[in-house]
């Protein structure tokens, strides 16, 4: 199977800005884990401030997106 | 909607104090604030915030007593919920802030205290005793025979090690223990159970100190050594490892004994300290009032925010019962005080439960919009878009009524049941335009075309989010704009006005890329939004007009996680019909489908609330108020 340049972007488009998530949500994750230990009433904010930097991997798919389909 | 306050101020003679707090309690619907908070009362040269010596003294010995009744509570509950209130008991008999009450419970909750304490030391013994037991009882024959020897000490060491890393820290130690004693001495390693390897050291007292220094404050970071039982700890290691062996039984029938009576104590005593607990946290309550007045010489001002609907009734109630004695005295809130009232919020039923979503941010500002019934629509609506699939639509039903036969009655899983068929309608009526059905099997159960069929229609889906984006973002900015308007900042208006006018050129100029119409008043309205925005924000402002792009982009997740959703249910309908074994296709398809759902609930209620919280309430939503908490009585 031969694998465009394109399709090669756009692999990269979503897996680097999957890795820059995940490391921000690793970071995010256990600053919540740490602040919901000690004031459980924070335990709705902290699973929305995981969710913010979905933001890039999702952007990240939207370019993919319109490269392969554009 | 935000219910409209209004600042109370209620004046008496101090004789009617008590009767009128305990009037007000009763109403429930003035939340109190400190006089000093209030600008007339804290200027007019009354004494604001004076707690008088006697209420001071009976709400200190109220609180601590209160802390007490807790605290056992606290004990009953841990050890025996069962036993809640199971004797009755008469509130009205007694009276909150007698010496004889306080007397009679303080007696009752030392004595629970004094058991709970006993209690909890021998279970820590016995928890010592038994870790102990467990490492070195391979070694009890030979500690009976070394606890009889005389001039000869023992010591226990283990490692949380084992196999071949213990092994080696053995080989070391013994080398050492060797080297420090000159040979005499006798070195045990016992098997390694579970984690943990013990071994025993038997050594002359005399080179105790060559030991010491030798083995153990060499080897303190390698090797841990045995924490001895506190009520042991004076005797020699030997001693206290036999004494152990045969303590056991004995701190375990304390044990019993002490538990059996805190069980009785529960039966005969909860449901009072119950009932106590509930009257103190009325007195409390009635006494901390006393702290927020006004006194002059003889007569007390109280002053609160009610709503604005609720004033004529409580004036009506406070005249009929005090006859003239209390004066009332009411005003609406002006625009600079508004971060100091307090906040009530009020929806229509179906709008109702999505005030818990907006529970977790901070309480809007009293005057601003509460965005209560946009969440409940577009909340499930943005749901619906990303899930959008009439079998998990089903399953979320199934999943509202497994709640509601589960919790039947309680206020929090209601409204969660109410979110959950909202947003299940909501996926049903996507899934009708989608034509999704657990992924594929739409077309295998024979059901009309689907209107749009997003996975091969990717880049019509992806715009149709933007537009949806798009008109959010501009409808928070719409909002924005009228806020500022009401407050009168006339700035701040006109910048939205620009932002919307970004945004508007934006939706002109993608129309007229489709459609043919002139491109031109797109352009023009662009660059005089932008200049708009230089001219009367700067430079900065103007760099901010990007915030407005990327919020818009960012809804392409409702694309997004709706294709990641879409894409496993195909997989799962894949793995049914590639399987050759229908067993392992339908178990395999309906993990994975489960899976899916689980994922396909999740993460569009945590992604919709995000573009909410987010995207949406950073164009217009104020907070900084706190929420309106009137003083009520307990029911007991």
């Amino acid at each position: 199977m031969e694998v465009t340049s394109t399709e090669i972007g756009a692999a990269l488009a979503v897996g680097i800005s999957a890795i820059a998530t995940g490391i921000a949500q690793a970071k995010i994750g256990t600053a919540a884990v740490a602040a919901i230990l000690e004031k459980k009433e924070v335990t709705g904010i902290m699973i929305l401030l995981i969710a913010i930097p979905e933001t890039m991997v999702i952007l990240g798919f939207v370019i993919a997106i319109l490269l392969i389909y554009k | 909607m935000i219910v409209p306050m209004e600042r109370v101020r209620i004046a008496g003679s101090k004789a009617s104090l008590d009767r009128s707090i305990g009037r007000l309690q009763a109403d429930g619907s003035m939340h109190i604030i400190s006089s000093g908070q209030d600008p007339l009362l804290g200027e007019a040269g009354l004494e604001v915030g004076v707690f008088p010596e006697k209420a001071a003294d009976n709400l200190r010995q109220c609180e601590s007593l209160l802390v007490k009744v807790r605290q056992s509570l606290a004990f009953f509950e841990k050890l025996a919920p069962e036993h809640r209130d199971v004797l009755s008991f008469e509130p009205a008999k007694h009276d909150w802030l007698s010496k004889k009450f306080h007397d009679e419970i303080e007696e009752i909750t030392d004595t629970v205290s004094n058991a709970a304490e006993r209690l909890l030391r021998l279970q820590d013994e016995l928890g010592e005793i038994r870790e102990f037991r467990a490492i070195f009882e391979e070694f009890q024959p030979l500690v009976e025979l070394v606890a009889s020897l005389r001039g000869v000490e023992t010591a226990g060491i283990f490692f949380r090690e084992k196999g071949r890393e213990a092994d080696e820290k053995i080989r070391e130690i013994e080398q050492a223990f060797n080297d420090a004693t000159e040979g005499a001495n006798q070195f045990f390693a016992g098997k390694s159970g579970g984690m943990i390897t013990p071994c025993l050291l038997v050594y002359p007292v005399s080179l105790q100190a060559a030991v010491q220094e030798k083995v153990f404050d060499r080897f303190t970071e390698k090797l841990q050594t045995v924490k001895v039982p506190r009520a042991l700890e004076k005797k020699s290691f030997a001693s206290t490892l036999l004494q152990i062996f045969t303590r056991e039984n004995e701190v375990e029938r304390e044990r019993k004994e002490v538990r059996g009576k805190l069980l009785d104590y529960s039966v005969r005593w909860s449901s009072l300290l119950r009932t106590a607990e509930k009257g103190l946290e009325k007195v409390v309550k009635t006494l901390q009032v006393q702290n927020y007045l006004a006194l002059s010489g003889k007569t007390f001002w109280i002053t609160g925010w009610i709503p604005a609907s609720e004033t004529v009734s409580l004036e009506n109630l406070l005249d009929e019962e005090f006859k003239g004695e209390l004066l009332m005295f009411h005003e609406k809130p002006a625009p600079e005080e508004f971060e100091k009232v307090p906040v009530l919020l009020s929806n229509p039923f179906w709008a109702k439960p999505f005030e818990r979503l907006l529970a977790i941010f901070p309480t809007p500002v009293y005057g601003s919009i509460d965005p209560t019934m946009l969440m409940a629509v577009f909340f499930p609506l943005f749901f619906g878009l990303m899930l959008g699939d009439l079998g998990y639509a089903l399953m979320l039903f199934g999943l509202a009524y497994f709640i509601h036969m589960r919790k039947p009655g309680d206020p929090l899983w209601s409204d969660i049941i109410t979110i959950i068929i909202a947003c299940g309608l909501a996926s049903t009526v996507f899934s009708l335009i989608y034509g999704e059905f657990f992924g594929k099997l739409w077309a295998g159960l024979g059901l009309p075309p689907p209107l749009f069929h997003r996975k091969e229609k990717i880049m019509v889906f992806l715009s149709a989010t933007l537009l949806v984006g798009g008109s959010h973002v501009l409808l928070g900015n719409l909002l924005g704009m009228w806020n500022f308007l009401s407050a009168r900042s006339f700035r701040q208006a006109l910048l939205k006005t620009c932002d919307i006018g970004i945004i508007g050129s934006v939706f002109w100029m993608a129309y007229s890329a489709f459609n043919g119409i002139p491109l031109s008043p797109g352009i023009v309205i662009l660059f005089v939004s932008l200049a708009g925005k230089l001219v009367i924000g700067g430079g900065a402002e103007l760099l901010e007009t990007a915030r407005i792009f990327s919020n818009i982009l960012s809804y392409a997740r409702l694309m997004a996680i709706g294709m990641a959703s879409l894409v496993f249910a195909d997989l799962a309908d894949d793995f049914f019909l590639s399987s050759s074994n229908v067993a392992v296709g339908v178990i395999g398809a309906v993990g994975i489908h489960m899976l899916n759902f689980v994922l396909g609930v999740v993460d569009p209620a945590i992604q919709g609330i995000r573009l909410h919280y987010v995207e949406f309430f950073n164009q217009f939503y104020q907070y900084g108020s706190f929420k309106y908490s009137p003083m009520r009585e307990t029911k007991i």
